[in-house]
């Protein structure tokens, strides 16, 4: 199957005057053309920067990024000059952010900002681009009349589809969205979801999809990696990471989800804190929070497997006959 | 970083200030580069508005040498703008400057003996002090090539002054005018006046066309005078223009063929102006360019006395101020060194004044006046009590007067007395000590000047007479009153001349309104080669001849 | 928007009105009498009370003032009191060179100050934000005058490129003025145009240019830029404005003659119709300019545009 993203040993920090925050640690990530994984963390995790430094978008003072490897269907990102990143940005990989109602500059129409995109990375006239961003705009559901409307005059679902129309405008092989329905309201939020199914399917883009929902995962993506403190701890298809779930740290996750047939049931939270990102532990960086934490975890971790596709960072599986409490579905 | 650069702006800062403080000193030295004009110690200042002349470009008989050319277009540098062509319109000195170049007036007075002499009138004979004849200069053309006559006169005098505040004063002088012929007119005066040839010296009534009122809208007719220059341009702000007059008859054709006037307000500017070679003859330089004017010997310094008296004055109005005393008159005018204040204010350049009447005028006295004399001050402030006392100074807020005011304060405080100055704008001033007769407003001292018409009844007339429109030291003496209207009305020049010695004695040595301190040096700056740029100490400056030779 | 620019016309009547009052009350409450100043010498008492009169300076400040209102509001300014000119002649011909000398400093300052504001904002804390800083306070520190002359000392007189006064040389007499005046207005510029922008390079809508790969120049110059001038243009309105009420110490160094120093010369020499008259015209002008900022806030941010249709 080829390989739309290949990323080794992914780290970036961020060096301040307060001291040195590490994001993202040795972060290893691969995805198939087609496919669709969902990066799912706490706020703080790690997942917006983890996509920022696929585009090469993390801000260069203070940020620092250092990778083994790092291929976009086949190119190699990290050698590339400026103005071929130019190229590769919203040609082959495009990426939307999560707060649709900043995400567009107020003083251009919507039209001209879609063909921007258009204008940039395809040899077309300015009318042509025009016309196509128009047709983008239908695609999104949008009248294409509306295409010399400016953001102002839309409201946030429809801000979305536009940013969504943009990052699609080029048909990248992969689309990067960061939480891209967190700041809509639920029934806006489906439509959104929707649309971008029905997209995939007609360019067949490969899609991460950031999110802390599990929900959204479920309904969206082919794949589900779990990040905490800047590292994936448990990655897999989506009835390895849902029905056999490994990592504590998931089944954490899992817990906090309310029970929509246990009405009277008291929620259960994971007890304390993300690590101070400046101050991570050489070991597990779960273990304070860890209800099944041990000596063991206070090493450093290795990524264990389960099967062809189930990766699990957790030294617990090396206890004889541990397991969580958690039941597995078959 | 940012220390370091707060360090350097500081660093920065303290070294050009290091820098500015010694460029004043080089500049403010004393003179010495002296040469005929002096400029340490007050000396007498005797030229009589010839600058030096340049020989070069010209032969042993005054010709142009071969060689050289008469610059076509000399430009002077004015430090105030000027506004208008019309001398009715005005009493500023700055428009009367140009005005001088264009048109005439009937009778003038000459720079060089300063006495009053037909410009465009040929001759007078007095009857009466009330009865007076004047015969014009025959072959006058006006710049519309129309013929000087009596009728021009009649009309500029009778029918378009007594229209105008500046001249209306002077047309009600005269009861009756008769035009006898064309070159010929009598005029019988309301008021006798011996001296009334000098009325007609008054810029405003210069001589107007009548023709060319009668055929030019008035905008047009008023550019028409008899002077060798025509009126060419005027930008407001920036500069008027002339023309000489290729017709002119009363004058010979100037050697330049225009005269431009441009406005530059400041004194640092038109002095770059002028070493930059971009003007030829600057008004008002700053004291502190005199000694590069001198030594550069591309440039000139022209000098000449002005008839500004300056002095202090006192209001004897005040009840509550001891200036109403004589004896602390008398003490300040011994108490004050005017080497001193020459040398303090204009850095030398203005010669003392022991008598209130200006030097070159007609009818001055050499008098002994009040001479410096510390101890006879010493001795008379200790009379009075003056020891600690403070006493109210006031002035207008310009540099030469801040400096006069200042050398005063530090003269006076030897003797204990702390004077406290206070500063007016010109308008503001001029209401404190003139506009309500009565009211003095509390004024004690003041530092004034006062430059007299073209006359020596104009030294007392508005000044010191008890009406007098400018009597901002209240002086009300009815015998002082009786010698200024003696002197003016009596015919005899030597009786004249013994009741202005009497009056002059009188108010210089016994009522002391005025301590009259010096008569400051007018100046101009030039490129070495012009001539004809005269000073005129009465500020109505000349360049009707002004020219300049340069090499081809 | 038409309507927009109606209201605003209209309201500048009640505005020149308010401020014919306060100049005049001001000025009439100053000491000092212009007529003492334009009579000669030796006028008598009798004699300056009939200058008086014909100047129209007798009655009550009350009626003074109602009788130069009326003729305001007829467009008519009065004549000059002490050069016996109407004051719009003597106005208007001295307006052309100030609107040059505005005009020129602008060009000038923003020639400086935009370039230097943008590389502060996108080099922030680094050197040359401190240097486009210290650039910028050094501007405004310097005293005008002084850097004026500094400029005639080398340009006109060591180098002879440039007249040192006067506005007779066409263009080359209005460079010098103009960088004197253009770089102390480039100071309060450049700190606007950095401040500004630094407020727009954190927006989000630029993260999402980048990611759509437009080179990094154009990110700053047409994406950022562009939502950065409203309060660039606001300053530039102003100081455009104030420009056009004469730059008094640039007219006076270099000789230009502006309306600055007329304004001055009349407040100083009491003379009131004039003094009054240049103040409402600036206070027209200045209108106008704001005016026309507003207008063109429109042009540059499309939700301003739509708040004015409404």
């Amino acid at each position: 199957m080829d390989k739309v993203l290949d990323v080794k040993n992914l780290a970036v920090r961020f060096e301040t005057e307060d001291g040195v925050v590490r994001a993202v640690n040795g972060l290893d990530l691969e995805l198939g053309k087609g496919r669709s994984i969902g990066l799912v963390g706490e706020t703080g995790a790690g997942k917006t920067t983890t996509a920022l430094a696929l585009l090469r978008l993390v801000p260069d003072p203070p940020g620092v990024v250092e990778c083994e490897k790092l291929e976009l269907d086949g190119k190699d990102i990290l050698t590339m000059s400026a103005k071929e990143l130019e190229s590769v940005r919203g040609n082959d990989i495009s990426m939307i952010f999560q707060d649709p109602m900043t995400a567009l500059n107020p003083v251009f129409t919507v039209g001209e900002q879609i063909a921007e995109s258009i204008l940039l990375h395809e040899n077309v006239t300015k009318v042509e681009s025009m016309k196509r961003a128009m047709e983008m705009l239908e695609l999104v559901g949008i009248p294409a009349e509306r295409a010399y409307d400016y953001p102002h005059e839309f409201s946030g679902g429809m801000k979305q589809r536009v940013v969504i129309a943009i990052a699609l405008a080029c048909h990248p092989q992969l689309l990067i969205a960061d939480e891209p329905t967190t700041a809509l309201d639920v029934t806006i939020q489906a439509q959104v979801l929707d649309l971008m199914r029905r997209l995939r399917e007609q360019y067949q883009t490969s899609l991460i999809m950031i999110t802390h929902d599990l929900g959204i995962v479920a309904e969206v993506c082919d794949e589900v990696a779990v990040m905490y403190a800047g590292n994936i701890v448990e990655k897999g298809t989506l009835e390895d990471g849902f029905n056999h779930t490994k990592h504590p740290y998931t089944e954490g996750l899992f817990n906090s989800l309310p029970n929509i047939n246990d009405r009277k049931a008291m929620l259960t939270p994971i007890k304390g804190l993300m690590p101070d990102p400046t101050h991570l532990p050489e070991g597990c960086p779960f273990e304070p929070r860890c209800p099944y934490a041990g000596e063991d975890c206070k090493q450093p971790q290795s990524v264990r497997s389960f099967n062809e596709t189930h990766t699990v960072r957790c030294s617990a599986y090396d206890r004889p006959g541990f397991h969580i409490e958690r039941k597995e579905i078959d | 970083m940012k220390k370091i650069i707060a360090l350097l702006l500081v660093a920065v800062m303290v070294l050009s200030l290091a820098a500015c403080g010694t460029k004043e000193e080089n500049t403010t030295g004393t003179n010495d580069g002296t040469s005929a004009v002096n400029g340490t110690g007050t000396t007498d200042i005797s030229s009589t508005g010839q600058q030096t002349t340049a020989t070069e470009g010209l032969t042993e008989t005054g010709e142009l040498a071969a060689g050289y050319h008469y610059k076509e277009e000399i430009i002077i540098a004015m430090a105030d703008e000027f506004t208008t062509i019309d001398p009715m319109e005005t009493t500023a000195e700055t428009n009367q400057i140009v005005q001088d170049c264009t048109h005439d007036l009937l009778t003038d007075t000459n720079l060089a003996t300063m006495q009053n002499e037909g410009e465009l009138v040929e001759s007078w004979t007095m009857e009466d002090p009330t009865h007076w004849t004047f015969t014009l200069k025959d072959n006058v053309t006006f710049h519309d090539g129309t013929k000087l006559d009596t009728e021009d006169v009649y009309f500029t005098l009778m029918e378009r002054a007594p229209q105008h505040s500046t001249t209306s004063a002077y047309a009600e002088k005269i009861k009756e005018f008769t035009i006898v012929d064309d070159l010929t007119f009598k005029v019988e005066l309301v008021n006798g006046d011996v001296d009334f040839n000098y009325v007609f010296a008054a810029n405003s009534l210069a001589i107007l066309s009548k023709e060319a009122f009668e055929s030019m809208p008035e905008e047009e007719a008023i550019k028409i005078g008899t002077g060798p220059w025509m009126y060419e341009e005027f930008v407001p702000g920036d500069y008027v223009s002339l023309v000489r007059f290729e017709g002119s008859t009363l004058y010979p054709v100037p050697n330049t063929q225009r005269l431009v006037f441009k406005m530059i307000p400041e004194a640092s500017a038109r002095m770059i102006a002028l070493e930059n070679g971009e003007v030829d003859v600057i008004m008002s330089p700053n004291a502190t360019d005199y000694a590069r004017l001198i030594e550069d010997e591309n440039l000139q310094l022209i000098t000449e006395v002005g008839r500004g008296q300056h002095y202090v004055g006192f209001n004897l109005a005040n009840p509550d101020s001891i200036v109403t005393n004589p004896k602390f008159r008398l003490a300040v005018a011994k108490a004050l060194d005017k080497e001193e204040i020459c040398i303090a204010v204009w850095d030398g350049y203005a010669t003392p004044s022991t008598n209130i009447h200006c030097r070159d005028m007609g009818y001055y006295n050499d008098i002994e006046g009040i001479a410096y004399d510390p101890e006879g001050a010493q001795a008379l402030f200790d009379e009075l009590g003056c020891n600690g006392m403070t006493i109210s100074l006031v002035t207008t807020d310009s540099a030469v007067r801040t400096k006069f005011a200042t050398n005063v304060q530090s003269q006076l405080k030897k003797y204990g007395i702390n004077v406290d100055i206070t500063q007016y704008q010109t308008t503001a001033f001029n209401e404190l000590q003139y506009s309500t007769p009565g009211e003095t407003n509390g004024v004690e001292m003041f530092i004034l000047s006062w430059t007299p018409g073209k006359n020596a009844d104009y030294m007392y007339r508005n000044t010191l007479y008890s009406t007098g429109g400018r009597n901002g030291a209240h002086l009300n003496d009815p015998e002082i009153d009786k010698l200024i209207d003696d002197a003016a009305g009596e015919m005899d020049t030597t009786k004249r001349a013994e009741l202005y010695l009497e009056l002059q004695n009188k108010l210089v040595t016994e009522i002391i309104p005025w301590i009259p301190c010096a008569q400051a040096t007018l100046t101009f700056g030039a490129a070495a080669g012009v001539t004809g740029a005269k000073i005129h100490p009465g500020l109505v400056h000349q360049f009707k001849e002004c020219e300049r030779i340069i090499a081809d | 928007m038409l309507r927009y620019v109606l209201q605003r016309l209209l309201m500048m009547i009640p505005v020149l009105v308010c401020v014919s009052f306060v100049v005049f009350f001001l000025m009439d409450l100053a000491p000092g009498d212009i007529v003492l100043q334009i009579a000669p010498q030796d006028a008598t008492p009798e004699q300056i009370e009939q200058i008086r009169e014909e100047l129209g300076l007798n009655g009550t400040v009350f009626e003074r003032y109602f009788r130069y209102l009326k003729g305001l509001l007829r467009g008519d300014m009065g004549e000059s009191l002490s050069q016996k000119r109407p004051v719009a002649d003597i106005f208007f011909e001295r307006l052309p060179r100030t609107i040059e000398l505005a005009f020129g400093s602008i060009i000038v300052a923003i020639i400086i100050a935009l370039p230097l504001g943008i590389l502060a904002a996108t080099n922030h804390r680094s050197w040359i934000d401190g240097v486009s800083m210290t650039t910028s306070m050094i501007g405004v520190s310097m005293p005008n005058f002084w850097f004026g002359l500094l400029l005639i000392m080398a340009f006109s007189l060591h180098w002879k490129l440039f007249p040192s006064f006067g506005a007779d040389a066409g263009i080359k007499s209005l460079i010098l003025p103009a960088i004197t005046l253009g770089t102390e207005q480039a100071g309060t510029l450049t700190r606007i145009t950095r401040s500004s922008m630094l407020e727009v390079i954190r927006q989000d809508y630029l993260r999402t240019a980048r990611a759509k790969g437009v080179p990094e120049k154009t990110v700053i110059r047409k994406h950022a830029l562009k939502n950065a001038l409203i309060p660039i243009i606001t300053v530039l309105g102003s100081t455009l404005g104030n420009a056009f009420g004469g730059a008094v110490t640039t007219e006076a160094i270099f000789a230009w003659p502006g309306v600055g120093r007329l304004t001055v010369k009349a407040v100083n020499d009491r003379d009131y119709t004039l003094a009054c008259g240049c103040i409402i015209m600036f206070t027209i002008i200045l209108n106008l300019t704001l005016l026309v900022v507003d207008i063109a806030y429109a042009f540059v941010d499309p939700r301003i545009k739509a708040q004015y249709s409404k």
